[in-house]
């Protein structure tokens, strides 16, 4: 006994110390009063999350979940294909293939998002090219905008999608396709019949990997978007850097990580579901 | 058998050429309407993708397939009235064993109950009536192939396609299998196109056997025709065991018999349009060769020496050795007295009309 709490002590430590207490301390100060000069003032009240309910912040969390969504359906959209692609092709070409998308990330995102910033702007290279050519007499507003802010997190999650999905799609039974072509299903039958729900799986978990980061993300939305467009993320940061209300950056985190939690729970009991009735028919 | 004489599936000058080998060398074949017919070789021989050709999987580098007289080249799996049995089944993990089966059927969009209805007997035919709601990985490997086979059948298919169906079956169950499915194709009447690596399957099951080597056809026939009369020495020595020798035509004795001289003596053989002075092969099955003086009369009497007797359960092989040291094998019926003793001379007899020249 005394030998089996020796083993797992450490890590038993290691979560307390970095995950329960923070989450605790997050969660207390989420109940407290901000003080004058921005520090807390321990007075229990429940004020702050009544203050979410205020339809600004409500607006903020809708955009902050749209974001992440268009996110999500964007990376789905671009890295099926392209998975399907990697695992369609010659084995030996699989490991080049996914070394190449996974080689602009060894890179730190901030310096990637800065030089798409430099793409982007209106004297940046492509406006500039765009410009020399003739194509356009006035250089295009990119930066600051949904778009710039969708291109920046697509591009940065792009990954998370890829690999989960290739990873499922390389391991699909090519007999399976063949059996479907051989009972007459057309191929796009045979897609919506036999590879997507075989590789829902792998929808499901890339999905999820990319949603729950672009929920917090706020350095891409401060960055690409100008400020403008006030999401979870950068609210977050605002309220514990800039208007030093603690209290109230603790209670969205809390409803943040109770919303993600959701999502995980969602997508549990879907791979819980899928056993039985995942049937097509 | 199958009596029609419509040819279904027409091959011809059919070629396949990976990057580096040859699959498939020129074949040409006609598949009769109704007939068992199974390919037989050993693997890389290219029957498998002469069958993926047959299926549409795979393009013909040249010549072409017409079935029920149509040229197929244009036309995608989907589109081809045939349908295939994959030797790992394939079955779609994510439907049960219901929607399996009616998978082809609701492709063809037909009306739900029928489908219900079809399926039902199509599981009934493969005695897996009650499976329905079960998933392919509650069942076992003989189950699930039955369930691949009606899921094929009951899209009533004018060819079925089989790829080495049961190599994934123990012995035992294979051989019930063997005995299923060519009783389920008599029952059918589908023309039932077999691939397989084990020369007793084929020969258990087939109307026809095309024996396949190095991407062509070496022989085509009946169980009985490609034993009995082996036209070149690949079909003799793969097909069961014989006894090959070779040797120098001396004579032609009368029509289609030849006298012929091997290292160790001469005799008679079959043979047909050979030329005096020219070297041949020629087979004698072992069960063919008698060591004790026979009821029949034999026209072929060789001096041996008796080497050793082995006993292999219903049959025993017994081994001897020509003047110059060259094994031949004789079986017989267990049972037979074991009276020789290593060393001591027998002789070898047989009829003339078993020692067939080969081809090659």
């Amino acid at each position: 006994m005394r030998g089996i709490l020796a083993t797992i002590s450490p890590v038993y430590l290691w979560m307390v110390l970095f995950m329960v207490v923070p989450l605790g301390l997050i969660l207390l100060i989420s109940f407290l009063q901000r003080g004058v000069y921005g520090d807390v003032k321990f007075h229990f009240t429940l004020e702050n999350y009544r203050a979410l309910a205020d339809p600004l912040y409500v607006q903020v969390f809708l955009t902050s979940v749209g974001i992440a969504l268009g996110t999500t359906v964007s990376c789905l959209l671009l890295g099926y294909p392209f998975a399907y692609f990697v695992a369609g092709t010659e084995k030996k070409h699989h490991r080049l293939l996914l070394v190449l998308i996974i080689i602009p990330f060894w890179t730190n995102s901030l310096v990637r998002t800065y030089a798409w910033i430099l793409l982007l702007r209106t004297e940046g290279l492509i406006n500039t090219v765009l410009l020399q050519l003739g194509w356009i007499q006035e250089p295009l507003q990119m930066l600051y905008s949904y778009g710039a802010i969708f291109l920046g997190m697509t591009y940065t999650l792009f990954p998370f999608m890829i690999l989960p999905l290739y990873s499922i799609i390389e391991k699909l039974d090519k007999s399976l396709l063949e059996a479907s072509a051989d009972l007459g299903a057309t191929p796009l039958q045979t897609f919506l019949q036999v590879t997507l729900p075989l590789t829902l799986p792998g929808i499901v978990a890339g999905s999820l990997l990319v949603f729950i980061p672009s929920l917090g993300y706020f350095f891409i939305p401060d960055l690409m978007g100008g400020g403008k467009h006030m999401i979870i993320g950068n609210l977050i940061k605002n309220q514990f850097l800039a208007s030093r209300n603690w209290p109230f950056g603790s209670a969205i985190s809390i409803i943040l990580i109770l919303l993600t939690l959701l999502v995980v729970l969602a997508y549990l009991k879907l791979l819980g579901g899928d056993k039985d009735d995942m049937g097509v028919m | 058998m199958a009596e029609q004489a419509n040819i279904i599936v027409q091959i011809r000058d059919l070629q396949k050429v990976y990057e580096d080998t040859i699959a498939v060398d020129h074949i040409d074949l006609d598949i009769m309407e109704g007939e068992f017919l199974t390919f037989l070789g050993s693997s890389g021989c290219g029957k498998t993708t002469t069958l993926r050709i047959i299926a549409g999987f795979e393009e013909p580098t040249g010549g072409k397939v017409l079935i029920g007289g149509k040229d197929v080249k244009d036309q995608p799996p989907h589109e081809r009235n045939v349908n295939t049995v994959f030797q790992s089944y394939a079955l779609f993990p994510h439907m049960n064993i219901e929607q399996n089966v009616g998978f082809g059927l609701k492709m063809k969009k037909m009306p739900k109950d029928r489908i219900r209805k079809k399926v039902e007997e199509a599981l009934k035919l493969v005695r897996l009536e009650g499976y329905g709601h079960r998933r392919p990985n509650q069942l076992s490997g003989g189950q699930k192939q039955r369930v691949a086979i009606a899921r094929a059948i009951v899209n009533e298919p004018r060819v079925l396609l089989l790829d080495e169906p049961l190599g994934a079956l123990d012995m035992k169950l294979r051989k019930q299998m063997q005995v299923e499915l060519k009783h389920l194709q008599r029952e059918l009447d589908i023309t039932f196109v077999y691939v397989t690596h084990d020369q007793e399957e084929a020969l258990t099951m087939s109307d026809r056997i095309a024996i396949m080597n190095d991407g062509r056809i070496e022989q085509i026939g009946t169980a009985v025709e490609i034993y009995e009369n082996p036209r070149t020495r690949f079909v003799a020595d793969f097909i069961g065991e014989t006894n090959l020798f070779s040797g120098t035509v001396l004579s032609q004795e009368e029509e289609g018999v030849y006298r012929v001289q091997t290292s160790n003596f001469t005799l008679p053989v079959l043979g047909e349009g050979l030329e005096v002075g020219e070297t041949v092969s020629f087979t004698v099955r072992p069960e063919r060769i008698f060591i004790t003086q026979p009821d029949q009369p034999v026209d072929v009497v060789v001096e041996a020496t008796f080497k050793e007797f082995i006993y292999i359960g219903s049959i025993i092989k017994s081994i001897v050795s020509l003047a110059d040291g060259k094994e031949v094998t004789v079986t017989d019926q267990a049972g037979m007295e074991m009276r020789f003793q290593p060393g001591d001379s027998v002789k070898l007899r047989w009829q003339t009309s078993q020692s067939l020249v080969l081809r090659k």
